[in-house]
């Protein structure tokens, strides 16, 4: 009888857990194809290799499971060079938070954190090009940087201050690969974000200042969406990789 | 045995081709498999400062094709920065930046400051490449090159602030900044950009030492 009970505890705690890890570690694959970086011709087309994407941003709940397997990344023991103060500032303590938060996306997470994370879950943080190609995607089209409608539901998420409540993963829309809030959620980590050079630093007589005020060509384009795009681009370029930002979470690609 | 030997050597030999190649097939890295969910990643709270660069536990290869860890500066004074040696236009400048500042500083300061160069280019710049820069730039004993795998090059580039950007052609757009390091590992000062007086690069050095 005892075992019996023991038993029914077991599965109902189960299917809890079920429910709770619904959105944890699920893929969708994605085929490649081609991305233009910002500030570039036609010619320099980066070809991306096919890989799979977490449907879903990493989850507080996600992440709770992350710290509590690997102590050195629960708030009080994180080193300031892999992590700022702000890391899991939202968290009331090393391992809990508002329960209503249990399914957003984790935030306030530096790159040092989200790499370990992903690396931990055999999985990498995604390139720039590969985060940007699945994030060209609407409903019902791989590639919907012409779709006027899109562009303009992309770009007033991105002038819309923050949620102050983060809403849960999977709130906004699922994308033609089957990938929920690439928009319209939070921003994301990528593994390659300080590739992003907007100021005069590098060598004198490249091409990299050139490429910059170039960038306002490509502005006239066709391509409003280049716009949202590049406050993404600008972002990456104003962050440091142990910077701890309430609007910035990450998802895993492998 | 001896086939274990002559593993080690092909191993060995694989590490040394390439140091992009993963650091799995590497003896001495066989700890780094899976290093991410393995707890040695920090070392013991208060051991080593918060802001220090010898939280780094990733495992590099000198140009002499030995291992190399972030402590081994532990106890120096260290001038680093991070090059790549095929590179045509900011690096021999960088290059020309550095050994200025060791020229510059007196011969008691020159003989205790290390210069520590890390490739941003593991994909190219082989320990045997690294030791040829360093002939070709005549360094002394007093300069380390060094290289690891992309994922640790990464991580290096993100802790000094470094952005660097592979180009299409080959070689990178990069920042260009000179570190340096207390005997802590902590940075104390930055030089940013080419070309700089290096006065106070040599006083901070000059400080650290005392």
């Amino acid at each position: 009888m005892k075992n019996l009970v023991f038993l029914l505890l077991m599965i109902c705690a189960l299917r809890a857990q079920s429910h709770v890890a619904d959105t944890f570690g699920r893929m969708a694959p994605v085929k490649g194809g081609k991305y233009l970086p910002l500030y570039s011709s036609d010619s320099q087309r980066v070809l991306v290799k096919p890989f799979s994407i977490d449907v879903y941003s990493v989850t507080n709940a996600d992440y709770l499971r992350f710290v509590m397997a690997h102590p050195e990344w629960r708030k009080s023991r994180t080193r300031k060079i892999f992590a700022d103060t702000g890391y899991l500032r939202h968290w009331t303590s090393d391992t809990t938070f508002d329960t209503r938060l249990a399914n957003s996306p984790v935030v306030n997470v530096s790159w040092f954190a989200a790499k370990k994370y992903c690396e931990c879950m055999g999985k990498r943080l995604p390139k720039v090009a590969e985060w940007e190609l699945v994030a060209l995607a609407n409903e019902r089209m791989a590639d919907a940087s012409r779709d006027k409608a899109f562009n303009q539901w992309v770009l007033n998420w991105v002038s819309r201050p923050s949620h102050k409540v983060l809403p849960t993963v999977g709130s906004t829309f699922r994308n033609y690969y089957g990938v929920y809030d690439m928009h319209g959620l939070v921003w994301e980590w990528t593994y390659d974000f300080n590739s992003a050079l907007t100021t005069g630093e590098s060598r004198g007589n490249s091409s990299l200042d050139n490429t910059f005020f170039c960038g306002g060509g490509s502005f006239d384009s066709k391509d409003i969406n280049n716009y949202a795009a590049f406050m993404r681009f600008a972002m990456r370029s104003s962050v440091k990789a142990n910077y701890c930002v309430p609007n910035i979470g990450f998802r895993c690609v492998k | 045995m001896k086939t274990t030997t002559i593993a080690s050597v092909i191993l060995y030999t694989m590490l040394a081709a390439s140091c992009s190649q993963a650091p799995v097939t590497a003896p001495a890295a066989k700890q780094e498999v899976r290093s991410c969910c393995s707890k040695n990643n920090a070392p013991a709270a208060g051991a080593v400062s918060d802001e220090s660069l010898f939280n780094i536990t990733s495992n590099w290869t000198t140009q002499y094709g030995t291992p190399f860890v972030t402590t081994d500066l532990s106890g120096k004074v260290t001038v680093a920065a991070m090059i790549f040696t095929s590179c045509q236009s900011a690096c021999p400048r960088i290059m020309a930046d550095l050994k200025n500042i060791s020229t510059s500083l007196n011969a008691a300061d020159r003989a205790r400051t290390h210069f520590l160069l890390i490739t941003m280019d593991p994909a190219n710049d082989t320990p045997e490449r690294l030791k040829a820069f360093m002939k070709e730039h005549q360094l002394d004993s007093m300069w380390t090159l060094v290289c690891a795998s992309d994922d640790a090059t990464a991580e290096m580039a993100n802790v000094l602030g470094v952005r660097i950007k592979k180009l299409s052609g080959g070689g990178f757009d990069h920042s260009n900044t000179v570190y340096v390091l207390g005997k802590d590992g902590v940075i104390s000062h930055r030089q940013d950009g080419l070309g700089q007086d290096p006065a106070g690069t040599l006083q901070a050095i000059h400080t650290l030492l005392q």
